[in-house]
């Protein structure tokens, strides 16, 4: 079974901190307030129950940083 | 019921220029990236939108109910059309024209995610230009026009505004994105000084197979007639399939850094239709020299394993990027090959900006589609998705040269050098405390003693050996010490592109490695916050530790910086730097006990 791993394009990511406050579960701030994954992994897997906080984390993302890959991504 | 009208089109008018107002507000405070009003930041931005869809559904009663007012007698083509209608043109035309930019701002932010970042962000600018406009017609029209009451609503709602603005520009001192990824330019480390080639001519001429290990320089053949008397021309292949699969067998690895295996992405790229090849010298990183080396005495080899990849994945484009120095020699080569009507496709050349990341795969797609050389985002490969959207295979014009000899000489011969897991042998730019620093052709799993000693061994007794190059890690001078991905794994090093730099007992590595973490953060192409942020920390922070009575939780806490931005980026820039700060730590870690204690090992040794 595949899970959904989120997606940070870093890039486009400016440290707004609005998928911290949505998903604090999987993401801590860094020292200058840009999301890091709290597994260490480069695109955290995100479990069932968090789905819901996830897809709302990439809806909100002022920059369209995030994205959901992999299974229920859509 | 006439009044009713005209009351409720200036009560939603001035409303919904009030929350107007607010989304702009707060549209631009939120910017600055720190709560508004103690209100957490995802909230903030609810409030935004919300405000944004109340603004558009007032605005719409505002527009309907002015339409159907008897008084103003406005056709449906004056609240479209700005500036069309009888009844005060100027002023009226300024409230549709804001209506309008609100509808483009509230259509274009509902489907954003379909839009695309870029589009969806250069619609909203509109909204600097949809309040002014609005606040205008606000104050410009109506019943209420001149009245105290509208002008004091206007004048807090431009104080609004203004407060949001002076809040956004006093933001946190935080590293901003650079604007073009120009500007800063890192200056390269001592070590990166020109690296004299080395290359002994072969006195064969007959077309045999290279014996030794001199496979690729050896030749020495830089005309297209020498290389053809020394390699004959391309044998023919009945099917594209063979040439992967004879890739496959040799163990070709990427020659440009990482490794990966050749087959798998010359497989990946067979996949797809209309595929694109790209010959990758760009070499950004400065204490390499090999590939500029091959190019200049090999040309023929380099282009005859671009042609042979181009037809073993059937593609319709090729390229070659390369360094600026590079390209006129490239142009005389192709320009023969043309003349002899040698290859199935032209290649089209591309200069490489000499940036350290100019020459990752994401950058080079971006290049040869005509965008700024920087790193991109990748949800997709490369392999999959590259120049024009096109498949591409981006192979090192090393391993391309090798292949222009595994397709005359076999896959068998290729494995009669390195080992079993890591065939074949590697150009390696041997440089730092050497007698004869240059270019050399040797085996994977050669001793590093033996690869010191090609160079004409140590100028002094040695520390330890930067293996991999700038992204690499620090080996002790172990002359016993096999060169291999295998000889290397526990000092966390691999060859790499081949570089090597011997560090003399008399230069401080902490300094050394300082230096080169500098230049590396100053080469991050500054669009992903954790490398624009962090690599100028960890730079900081060794500088910190290269000198003497330095703070012992230095070593700690580069540990942790390096961690942090492993992994964080769209290329692995910043996992490559941070690599080379930790093993600089642990390789190091005398000389970190004695700076601790206000002493270096390194002068102590002089």
């Amino acid at each position: 079974m595949t899970h959904s791993r989120l997606h940070v394009d870093w890039t486009a990511c400016d440290g707004r901190g609005l998928c911290i406050e949505l998903l604090p579960e999987l993401l801590a701030a860094d020292d200058w307030g840009y999301p890091v994954p709290r597994d260490g992994a480069r695109e955290p897997v995100v479990p069932a129950d968090l789905m819901p906080h996830a897809r709302r984390a990439v809806d909100q993302c002022p920059m369209m940083a995030l994205r959901l890959l992999g299974r229920g991504a859509t | 019921m006439v009044d009713a009208l005209w009351y409720l089109s200036r009560g939603t008018g001035v409303v919904s220029l009030v929350l107007l107002t607010v989304v702009v507000a707060l549209g631009v405070g939120t910017r600055a990236g720190r709560p508004v009003f103690g209100l957490p930041r995802f909230a903030v931005g609810l409030l935004h939108r919300n405000a944004a869809l109340m603004a558009v559904t007032l605005l719409a009663v505002h527009v309907v109910s002015i339409l159907f007012d008897p008084y103003a007698q406005l056709r449906l083509v004056d609240v479209v059309v700005p500036f069309t209608a009888a009844y005060r043109p100027l002023w009226l035309g300024l409230g549709t024209l804001a209506c309008e930019l609100v509808v483009a701002l509230i259509v274009t932010s509902v489907v954003r995610h379909r839009l695309g970042r870029r589009t969806w962000r250069a619609v909203h600018w509109l909204a600097y230009a949809a309040w002014p406009v609005a606040s205008l017609h606000a104050l410009g029209t109506g019943t209420d026009r001149g009245a105290t009451w509208l002008q004091t609503v206007a004048g807090i709602c431009a104080a609004a505004v203004a407060a949001a603005v002076a809040w956004r520009v006093g933001e946190r001192p935080r590293a901003r994105r650079a604007a073009s990824g120009s500007g800063r330019r890192g200056k390269h480390p001592l070590w990166s000084r020109s690296v004299s080639v080395s290359v002994r001519p072969s006195t064969d001429p007959a077309v045999t197979a290279p014996a030794g290990r001199n496979r690729l320089l050896g030749a020495g053949a830089t005309d297209l007639a020498n290389h053809l008397r020394r390699h004959g021309p391309l044998p023919r292949f009945e099917s594209r399939g063979r040439v992967i699969a004879e890739v496959a067998d040799a163990g070709l690895t990427g020659r440009g850094g990482a490794g990966f295996p050749t087959d798998r992405k010359m497989a990946e790229v067979a996949a797809g239709r209309n595929a694109v090849v790209v010959a990758n010298g760009a070499e950004g990183e400065p204490a390499s020299a090999k590939d500029r080396t091959l190019l200049a005495y090999a040309p023929h080899l380099v282009l005859d394993g671009l042609q042979l990849a181009a037809d073993a994945v059937a593609a319709r484009h090729a390229h070659i990027y390369l360094r600026p120095s590079a390209v006129a020699g490239i142009h005389a080569a192709l320009a023969e090959r043309r003349a002899g009507r040698w290859d199935r496709l032209p290649v089209v050349v591309h200069a490489a900006p000499d940036r350290f990341v100019s020459g990752e795969e994401s950058a080079v797609v971006a290049a040869v589609s005509g965008r700024q050389a920087v790193p991109a985002d990748r949800l997709r490969r490369v392999s999959e998705v590259g120049v024009h959207g096109a498949p591409t295979l981006v192979q090192n014009v090393e391993t391309l040269a090798h292949l222009g000899l595994i397709a005359r000489y076999g896959a068998a011969w290729f494995r009669r050098q390195g080992t079993t897991d890591e065939p074949g042998t590697f150009l390696a730019t041997i440089g730092g405390a050497v007698v004869a620093p240059g270019v050399y052709e040797v085996p994977y799993g050669i001793p590093l003693g033996e690869a010191i000693a090609l160079a004409g061994g140590p100028t002094a007794p040695l520390r330890a050996v930067l293996v991999g190059g700038f992204h690499g890690g620090w080996v002790p001078p172990a002359p016993d010490l096999p060169v291999s991905r295998a000889g290397l794994a526990r000092y966390d090093a691999a060859p790499g592109a081949g570089v090597m730099i011997a560090l003399d007992a008399t230069t401080c590595g902490l300094a050394e490695a300082a230096r080169i973490v500098g230049y590396l953060a100053a080469e991050s192409a500054g669009q992903c916050g954790p490398c624009l942020n962090g690599l100028p920390r960890l730079a900081e922070m060794l500088a910190a530790l290269a000198r003497p009575r330095c703070d012992s939780r230095l070593p700690a806490e580069i540990d942790r910086l390096a961690a942090l931005v492993t992994g964080r980026g769209a290329c692995r820039h910043p996992d490559g730097t941070g690599r080379l700060a930790r093993s600089t730590v642990r390789a190091f870690a005398d000389d970190v006990t004695a700076h601790l204690n206000g002493r270096c090992v390194a002068r102590c040794a002089r």
